[in-house]
């Protein structure tokens, strides 16, 4: 290894001032943010949060405070969710991704019997295969007439790019319009990228080709098309190969606006790739199945109609079929930040409120946070609408249950069998072999944990007594 | 012919920020983040990657990966801010990998002293 050079007194990594961490899930649309901070506010958020009984004003005064500190995280994660549900191809993905997240469940629920825990279930390749595409590397070689693409092991090179590239780049545009309130300039954006850890990738391979103001203004533009299609990755390139060779100078002679300008693109990868029907769109079928094409807006409500069990779904159909006023603002949202973030007031456009992240969860980075003390906040839409076909169940009761199911099954299928280190109870039989690891609330005793019951509902079984195996369960809500 | 820098995170965060900062769009900079799971959250910088395009951008870079022990502390700081499962509380600075990518595309690694003969060839 080569030389090492210490730091200086740890007494500095006291004063530093540490930022959040934050994640969207890409099957849910659900945010997840672990605040950290060093000011009174923060400190007494984690005393309201282990004070018993809990105040009335903590939920509150932690989404206050999120919003009010990190906005430029909730900004950027914003921007995921309102892709989620407005691009199909990131919809149809996330609808497989659900699926393959409740597969075990399921198949336990249909398989009864004795299973040695850790659980092993692998899935099937082409659908493991699907489950990467988003990481893929492909490389473009740039001629002067030609395009060449090519996927490649090594993602360290220049010109290779990834979907993740394209959606983060995406984001990353928002957010800075939204937090500037305008349109900006590629020179400016570039200053801007570099005031911290921010997504530039994409960015920098089309500000090489196009220049900064071009890149700036083409980037969500043609992320949005490429998202409009099946195979992104390759849509995105196709509208690339486009530009390159009519020149950027040529699309920003033509006086257009951007949503002018996507369409443009769009009829012009539809007019060498085709549209893809819906039922050429299966969940049951995974993504590198798909053909290359575009999906159309109607094409897209249908696969809303038939899978409609994602948190984002009511989202997504007021965005495609709502009332006037409701109906497109996402779609507006992505193409036009500025007009709906207002950097003055530090406020949103209240047309946006329908169009809320589905579920937030905010927990506080302190050793005193107590475990459970998550805030699980969940956008008001669906509270409003019921899941189709569940008999006036609305979304906000299914979103909960898929959380559930999606932070336990995560966690237990990553083959690993550890025990359940933030709960107490050790001797609990789920506990050891770690079968509630993904399972948030800690309860004061074994016997009010809600978890086993959880556990038979969703899949048919329970964990024999040594918590070696899960045996079947018949009657007592397993069946 | 391109400069790949690999090494910490924190590391390539400032030398992605001080070579934009000194050098723009002339340094045809290209950040290259992590591309793990499937949760769309910040970056993690694994590599940037810098064409260098001329004596004077070869010489700059070659500045700016020498004075990183100067600012130690600003790495530090990012180091504190990015990924938890990142996060290094006992914070060191190790040695960059250094890849030096061909007209043909082919790599070879260098270490620190060879950028000083890279700015006198490209002079």
């Amino acid at each position: 290894m080569g030389r090492e050079r210490s730091l200086s007194s740890p007494l500095r990594l006291i004063c530093v001032m540490v930022p959040a961490h934050s994640y969207v899930d890409s099957v849910t649309g659900c945010v997840h943010l672990t605040l950290r901070g060093a000011d009174d506010e923060f400190a007494e958020l984690v005393r309201m949060a282990g004070a018993v009984p809990r105040e009335q004003s903590f939920k509150q005064d932690l989404y206050a405070y999120a919003w009010e500190r990190h906005r430029h995280l909730l900004l950027h994660e914003w921007a995921h969710v309102l892709q989620l549900l407005s691009y199909p191809a990131l919809y149809l993905r996330a609808v497989r991704g659900g699926k393959a997240m409740v597969g075990p469940a399921f198949f336990l629920s249909a398989n009864p019997g004795n299973y040695a825990l850790p659980l092993d279930f692998r899935m099937d390749e082409r659908w493991a295969t699907s489950s990467l595409l988003s990481t893929v590397a492909v490389r473009a070689v740039v001629g002067e007439s030609s395009m060449e693409l090519s996927v490649v092991e090594d993602g360290v090179a220049r010109g290779v790019l990834t979907e993740r590239d394209l959606i983060e780049g995406d984001a990353t545009v928002f957010q800075y319009r939204a937090e500037i309130s305008a349109r900006g300039l590629g020179r400016a954006f570039r200053n801007w990228l570099r005031e911290r850890p921010r997504y530039s990738r994409l960015f920098s391979f089309l500000a090489i080709h196009f220049g900064d103001d071009a890149a700036l203004r083409l980037l969500p533009i043609m992320v949005r098309v490429a998202f409009r299609a099946t195979r992104p990755l390759e849509a995105f390139f196709g509208c690339f190969g486009m530009i390159m060779h009519e020149g950027a100078d040529f699309f920003e002679s033509l006086e257009m606006d951007d949503e002018e300008l996507e369409d443009l693109l769009f009829t012009d990868l539809r007019s060498k790739h085709g549209s893809v029907d819906p039922d050429e769109l299966s969940m049951q079928r995974p993504e590198l199945d798909d053909l290359l094409g575009v999906i159309e807006v109607k094409a897209f409500a249908e696969i809303v109609r038939r899978y409609p069990q994602l948190p984002v779904a009511p989202l997504t159909k007021i965005d495609l079929e709502g009332e006037d006023g409701q109906r497109g603002v996402a779609r507006e949202a992505l193409r036009y930040p500025e007009r709906f973030f207002d950097r003055r007031k530090r406020d949103f456009d209240p047309r946006l409120e329908d169009y809320l992240p589905p579920a937030i969860t905010i927990a506080l980075d302190a050793p005193d946070f107590p475990q459970g003390s998550t805030l699980l906040a969940l956008a008001p839409v669906l509270e409003q609408t019921p899941v189709p076909g569940l008999d006036g169940t609305p979304y906000s009761e299914m979103t909960s249950l898929v959380l559930k199911n999606r932070w336990v099954w995560r966690e237990l299928l990553d083959g690993e069998e550890r025990p359940n280190r933030k709960c107490p109870h050790a001797s609990c039989p789920y506990n050891s072999p770690g079968l509630c690891r993904g399972w948030l609330k800690v309860p004061p005793e074994p016997s009010n944990c809600e978890f086993p019951d959880f556990f038979t509902q969703t899949t048919k079984h329970r964990v024999n007594a040594d918590g070696t195996a899960l045996e079947p369960v018949v009657g007592e809500g397993g069946e | 012919m391109d400069l790949i820098i690999e090494g910490q995170p924190a590391e390539l965060e400032w030398l992605r920020t001080e070579i934009e900062r000194t050098l723009g769009s002339e340094a045809g900079l290209e950040a290259v983040p992590a591309q793990d799971g499937d949760e769309m959250k910040e970056p993690l910088l694994i590599a940037v990657i810098v064409a260098l395009g001329g004596p004077e951008i070869v010489r700059a870079v070659t500045e700016i990966v020498a004075r990183r022990y100067e600012h130690a502390e600003e790495m530090q700081r990012l180091d504190l801010g990015l990924r938890e499962s990142e996060m290094h509380h006992e914070y060191k600075l190790a040695e960059l990998e250094l890849r030096l990518v061909a007209e043909d595309g082919s790599k070879r690694p260098i270490v620190e002293a060879d950028l000083a003969r890279l700015e006198a060839d490209a002079s």
